[in-house]
């Protein structure tokens, strides 16, 4: 059973005490905002895009409604053995053997209540480190999973976390999927249940109409010539690139607002036009925020091949793909100090697992990228 | 050169902010029907960022029909709903463009709530 709508979450350590959905979605937020403050994952992000407060990859207003104390950076990993130990000690429960490490669950609530008030009131990385070893025990396998994400890159014991992660990736419960996949991705990549799941998914994406490209537009482009069929760059792709490509009239398309629920609107769109044409695992050809729109269609389930992403604004994590469902390549192809993205104040590269960046030897400009001519000049197809 | 321009549209919208002149403002207006996509959306994105204050000036622009459907767009971006009986009359435009842009405009405006 899907988790239900939360429309505001448990402020403070109160949601530890709690076992509704509200409880455990905020205990799931709380642990994964924990792990990002560790990582010190708002302060580089300001860092790369320049940006205030409000481009922060977990909003300071947002931390506030979690009632999460601020946290430092804290690089490296500590020895988690002897932090349990400690930890357990301190609330009687039985310290298992290092040599043979099974979660056990603990059932009282009231340790991860003690332990979630520690951390709200100290705020140190201690006692968020204390924080995500409990919670790998915690009964809900949300909470147990989002702990292990934000614990991997903190700990000692990486394979026990790891464990989590791919048990996570068989729940029934997709936001449990998610979470548990897309933490792999980052914490071993290599992993062989994230090969199993990519070909589970591909083997149901090829019961679609199977080869086909599409483009989506970006920004206020949704009248713009060069992405509908008959357009420049429409036309040089059909002919010299992909012959699949999608000419039909009903193509997708969507408002081209600048917004974020446009955004959420043009993707939940997307995945419907995708499911209503029996596309599933078709290649797409973005440009802008057309590949954020994407992004957040495979977090709606979107099963597609290929992703090749012109100029798009970096908005992680905000925006960032589900891996799980992009069974090929993902490809950003972008300029140099684009200034439309500075505008936007987006991130200029991606430094996510699984995309391959290209800078082509240009400036400025944001819809070079979808020039006919760039393409020939550049050999962009040998891109791609 | 279109990337001098750009440069004062980000110093437009600086000033804008610092000062409140709704010249500086309108300068980002006029830059909506500039011909280069990137000073375009440069300016459309400006203007969204600028929020409220941004309202009349694109009200202004909307009664004066410029810049449409672009306009349209921009409003709904701003997310305020007091906007919506000012776009309503444009869904039923004799110019299919401005029209569907309008629709788009109160879908995405809707499901802001």
């Amino acid at each position: 059973m899907p988790f239900q709508i939360v429309r505001e979450p448990i402020a403070g350590p109160l949601s530890f005490a709690r076992s509704d959905d509200a409880a455990i979605l905020t205990q799931a937020a709380v642990l994964l905002a924990i792990g990002a403050q560790l990582r010190g994952d708002n302060k580089r992000f300001r860092v790369a895009s320049g940006g205030p407060a409000a481009s922060a990859t977990i909003p300071d207003e947002e931390l506030k409604l979690l009632g999460l104390p601020p946290l430092g950076e804290s690089l490296g990993r500590i020895d988690s053995a002897h932090n349990r130990q400690l930890l357990f000690s301190r609330y009687k429960l039985p310290i298992p053997s290092p040599a043979v490490l099974t979660e056990t669950v603990i059932e009282d609530l009231n340790v991860f209540t003690g332990v979630a008030k520690t951390h709200f009131t100290e705020g140190s990385s201690k006692s968020a480190i204390d924080l995500m070893e409990i919670c790998l025990r915690h009964r809900n396998e949300l909470v147990r999973v989002s702990a292990a994400a934000a614990y991997s890159e903190h700990s000692s014991e990486l394979d026990r976390l790891i464990r989590i992660l791919d048990a996570g990736t068989h729940s029934t419960e997709n936001l449990v999927r998610s979470i548990a996949a897309t933490a792999l991705t980052f914490a071993a990549p290599d992993n062989a249940r994230l090969k199993e799941m990519q070909g589970i998914a591909r083997q149901s994406g090829a019961t679609g109409a199977g080869h086909t490209t599409m483009l989506i537009h970006g920004t206020w482009a949704q009248n713009s010539p060069w992405w509908q069929p008959g357009g420049d760059f429409h036309t040089y792709i059909l002919q010299s690139v992909r012959p699949d490509l999608y000419s039909k009239q009903d193509r997708f398309g969507w408002s081209g607002g600048y917004s974020d629920a446009a955004r959420a609107l043009a993707a939940s769109d997307l995945v419907t036009w995708v499911q209503n044409h029996k596309e599933q695992g078709l290649d797409l050809i973005t440009h802008s925020h057309g590949g954020n729109i994407v992004f957040l269609a495979t977090q709606n389930g979107l099963d597609m091949g290929e992703l090749i992403l012109l100029s798009c604004p970096v908005h992680v994590p905000k925006y960032q793909p589900d891996m799980a469902h992009i069974h090929k390549k993902v490809v950003s192809i972008r300029v140099h100090f684009d200034l439309v993205i500075l505008a936007d104040r987006g991130g200029q590269r991606f430094n996510f697992p699984g995309i391959t960046e290209n800078v082509l030897p240009i400036w400025f400009d944001h819809f070079a990228t979808h020039n006919p001519d760039v393409w020939r000049q550049h050999n962009v197809p040998a891109m791609i | 050169m279109w990337v001098l321009k750009a440069i004062g549209l980000f110093l437009a919208a600086a000033v804008w902010r610092l000062t409140g002149s709704r010249r500086f403002g309108a300068l980002l207006i006029r830059a909506l029907s500039a011909k280069n996509e990137n000073l375009k959306n440069i300016a459309g994105i400006l203007i969204v960022r600028a929020g409220k204050s941004a309202e009349p000036l694109l009200q202004d622009a909307l009664h004066r029909r410029e810049n449409l459907p672009l306009t349209l767009s921009l409003l709904a971006d701003l997310g305020d709903r007091m906007v919506e009986k000012e776009i309503q009359p444009f869904s039923t435009d004799q110019d299919p463009k401005v029209a569907e842009a309008a629709r788009q405009a109160l879908r995405v405006l809707a499901s802001n709530r």
